[in-house]
């Protein structure tokens, strides 16, 4: 039997055990904890996991994963390099300009690993180069890499890409760099098993992907930079959104990637759970098409855009929380002018404007001229709530003014595929996401109608060609920026197209997951998934 | 009643093959493509979607598209994908486990409920049961799958965190029975409720009216146990309708479990099927079509079948 003292000092040596080993255990404030799985939930699923072929928003996200590329951009719209050793500029003699071309180089970094242990190098950008400008392979668009004249690879490190012309959006290119090991010794890449079953040099390496049901990534030990903490990543795909928030709630998924406004009430009263509320590049808007006789007196546009109340769609839709649109610019675009025409609703200013410019009031309440009445229809996705309920908002607001709208609206795949293609609308509600840079050549330049291009509403200004056509000859953003704000002035003169809103993604996470920053580019919100850690 | 089948089975081909080109020239009849989505992309040039439809085949003419798609298929090849690029085939084997597991635990739970349900409501006619099983199963026929469905997630998993709420399997858990009973449960209840309540209505009346004709009468004057009356001679005359009924249904619950896969996150075939045409993925849908087809006709062979151990009368020759 032991002594009563034995005993007490035995206790006492326990409990400073215990003790010492839980201060080890939890972490001083900040410091990052490495393990877990981390479960993100998305209502779709990926296409293709081999990124030039690849549309979807969802692939985006899991091939964010598992690749690298040159240049990356993070969540403030700022290029940092990724597998290039530094991002080229004028300043650092990454870009030299001669006549109307100029060379791009880029070093590459030496510690690159693939996911199968063979080394990255040059041939690989090669090869993704020639993997987008092979006419076999189903790429989704070599906008941009056909501009490339010649690719030179002066050792295994460094590469010199000349340009046939300024193509001032070129850091955007090699977003992702595919193995040359892999696929240049596959038969069809297209239908390659590689496509549900990468290899690249991201932070993490796929696992397996369960059809219809989620699909996994584990840690990759040999990654070159910073991380990853977490030891691994299930990608769930649920594909009703109302499950997917139930499944937050319960706790099934750590993150929740796109919920709708409804939603937002739902998750901010949830336990342990963040929204974030991250303004993007996309802008709702509605297209006039100026093929039809009735859009073509600038007052009559002018009138209409002066009738509808934006401000009150805004507080009502999505609780006042995003701003009104001035432009096809978002304000987190260096681009982005605010000093543009503003049409706040007033329909007085209106109705004159339309008197202005010929039009009687009828005896139906609705303005005619030479036995036309104002009346023109509206079209959306049908099946998409908020758009509908913009459109019914609309109606009451133009009533107002004596504009009479029908609303007409088509499945999605319709809308786009014929009603917008063949620029068969009166006038068209959708939504433009644009890309890191302001570039806006196809939307509003006279060489991009339908079909070449995607001017879709039939604008033609000489002034806004020659702007466009300069703020694509130059890199310094602050010579590019003085085009685009007249090119943003013009716009808000003419009304081609009436902007609604610039959309702010809604994304949720529990508050266990540190470092997760939405990204409001085409780069999605895993940008920095090699630094997200979970609280264990 | 094999020269029957053989009659039938050969009968099948010219039919499905109809069922083919009206499928294949109604899907290119309808607006918009597989490279709809492309449009939307300011990315994406006119010369890029040119070389995309050439690539895929939409530039030929429709009849030698449709050529090519059958003879692929008469060699064991169903074609690719258009917005994955995998074999259709593939597609389909990889998504039809989990239908079926769907399909035929609700086919079990629908018949070991409905049946009897029909037949105590038929044999106690205006009783407290039989009022209280009309009123559940106008319920049950009126009730949106999508709402029922997100009140038992909502009440099980949710509040009183008994079921999961959606899925197959918990990652991790395939292998555990339990695991998969518990992600089962809630699917098979929703999908299986709308047929349980249209089932037993079906099973109630045609059990009225055999319970009235003579030979029943007959077969109790005869002295026979009313068990033996009821299951042995009424049961057997009263399944045929209701056979019917169950052998044009069951092949929609391959495709026709959409809403309730999409609200449990379950990885079937009626998901791939809606996602295909929303995404106009001409080839893929081409593949589920053909083959739904073929199990209406499948089936409906069998009910034909089904008849003549129902009814000695009904001969086939």
């Amino acid at each position: 039997m032991l002594k009563k003292s034995m005993i007490v000092c035995l206790v006492l040596l326990l409990l400073a055990g215990m003790l010492a080993g839980c201060s080890t255990q939890t972490p001083a404030g900040g410091e990052k904890q490495e393990g877990g799985i981390l479960r993100v939930g998305s209502w779709q699923e990926p296409d293709y996991l081999n990124p030039p072929l690849a549309e979807m928003v969802a692939s985006s996200e899991v091939n964010k994963m598992i690749f690298s590329g040159l240049l990356q951009v993070d969540d403030q719209m700022n290029f940092f390099p990724d597998l290039a050793m530094e991002v080229p500029a004028e300043e650092n003699g990454g870009i030299v300009i001669d006549g109307s071309k100029f060379t791009v180089t880029y070093h590459l970094r030496e510690d690159v690993k693939w996911h199968d242990g063979e080394a990255f190098d040059a041939e690989d950008v090669k090869f993704t180069y020639d993997m987008y400008m092979n006419p076999a392979v189903k790429v989704v668009s070599r906008d941009g890499y056909d501009k490339i004249e010649n690719f030179e690879i002066v050792d295994p490190h460094t590469i010199k890409i000349t340009f046939g012309e300024i193509y001032p959006p070129f850091k955007q290119l090699f977003d992702y760099i595919m193995p040359e090991h892999i696929l240049s010794k596959v038969a069809d890449i297209n239908t390659d098993a590689f496509n549900q079953n990468p290899v690249g040099t991201g932070p993490f390496k796929f696992v397996k992907w369960d059809p219809g049901a989620y699909i996994e990534v584990t840690a990759n030990e040999e990654y070159y930079g910073d991380g990853p903490y977490l030891a691994g990543i299930v990608y769930k795909i649920v594909p009703d959104t109302n499950t997917l928030l139930t499944q937050l709630k319960t706790g099934e998924v750590d993150v929740f990637i796109n919920f709708s406004w409804a939603q937002l009430e739902e998750v901010e009263k949830t336990e342990g759970v963040s929204a974030f509320v991250t303004p993007a590049l996309v802008w709702e808007h509605v297209d006039f098409n100026l093929q039809k006789p009735l859009f073509q007196d600038k007052a009559v546009r002018q009138a209409i855009f002066t009738a509808i109340d934006r401000q009150e769609i805004v507080d009502m839709l999505m609780y006042g929380r995003v701003k009104i649109a001035t432009g096809d610019q978002a304000p987190i675009s260096w681009a982005y002018n605010p000093d543009v025409k503003q049409y706040a609703k007033d329909t007085a200013a209106a109705k004159a404007l339309l008197e202005g410019a010929g039009w009687t009031l009828g005896a139906d309440g609705v303005y005619e001229k030479d036995g036309q009445k104002l009346s023109f229809t509206i079209s959306t996705t049908s099946g998409n709530s908020q758009r509908e309920q913009i459109e019914q908002l609309m109606k009451e607001q133009l009533k107002e003014a004596g504009i009479n709208l029908e609303i007409r609206n088509y499945e999605a795949a319709t809308l786009f595929g014929d009603i917008l293609e063949n620029c068969k609308f009166d006038t068209i509600l959708f939504a433009w996401s644009a890309n890191v840079d302001p570039d806006c050549y196809t939307l509003w330049h006279s060489k991009q109608l339908p079909p070449n291009g995607q001017n879709y509403p039939h604008f033609i200004n000489a002034r806004v060609d020659e702007l466009i056509d300069t703020s694509r000859q130059a890199f310094d953003q602050t010579a590019r920026k003085q085009y685009f704000d007249e090119i943003q002035e013009i716009l808000a003169e003419e009304v081609p197209t009436m902007p609604i809103y610039y959309r702010a993604n809604l994304d949720a996470a529990v508050n266990k997951l540190h470092e997760f920053k939405p990204n409001p580019t085409l780069y999605s919100n895993m940008w920095n998934c090699s630094q997200w850690w979970l609280e264990q | 009643m094999r020269n029957y089948v053989i009659r039938r089975l050969l009968q099948a081909v010219p039919l499905l093959l109809g069922v083919t080109v009206i499928s294949f020239l109604i899907m290119h009849a309808a607006p918009g493509g597989p490279l709809t989505m492309y449009a939307m992309n300011p990315k994406v040039s006119a010369a890029d979607i040119a070389r995309m439809q050439a690539a895929l085949g939409l530039d030929l003419p429709l009849h030698q598209q449709y050529w090519k798609w059958l003879t692929s298929l008469l060699q064991g090849n169903w074609g690719y994908s258009f917005t994955s690029g995998l074999p259709v085939a593939k597609l389909i084997a990889q998504r039809l486990p989990a239908t079926l597991q769907l399909m035929l635990a609700s086919f079990v739970l629908s018949v070991a409920v409905a049946i009897p349900i029909g037949i105590l409501s038929a044999i106690r006619r205006y009783s407290v049961l039989d009022y209280s099983v009309t009123i559940l199963s106008f319920a049950g026929i009126s009730l949106p799958v999508f709402w029922f469905g997100l009140m038992l997630m909502l009440l099980f998993s949710v509040k009183l965190h008994l079921l999961p709420s959606s899925g197959m399997f918990t990652i991790g858990m395939e292998a555990s029975l339990w695991d998969r009973l518990s992600h089962l449960i809630m699917p098979v209840t929703v999908l299986s409720m709308a047929s349980i309540a249209s089932w037993s209505r079906y099973m109630r009346s045609s059990m009225l009216e055999v319970i009235r004709q003579d030979y029943i009468q007959t077969a109790r004057a005869k002295g026979l146990a009313e068990k033996t009356v009821v299951y042995k001679h009424a049961l057997k005359n009263a399944m045929i309708p209701v056979i019917t009924i169950m052998g044009v249904q069951i092949p929609l619950f391959f495709t026709g479990a959409v809403i309730t896969e999409t609200i449990f996150a379950w990885p079937g075939m009626g998901r791939l099927y809606y996602t295909a045409v929303l995404q106009r993925d001409y080839s893929l849908l081409m593949g589920i079509l053909t083959i739904s087809a073929s199990l209406v006709i499948l089936f409906n062979l069998l009910t034909d079948i089904a008849y003549a151990y129902f009814d000695p009368r009904i001969k086939y020759d």
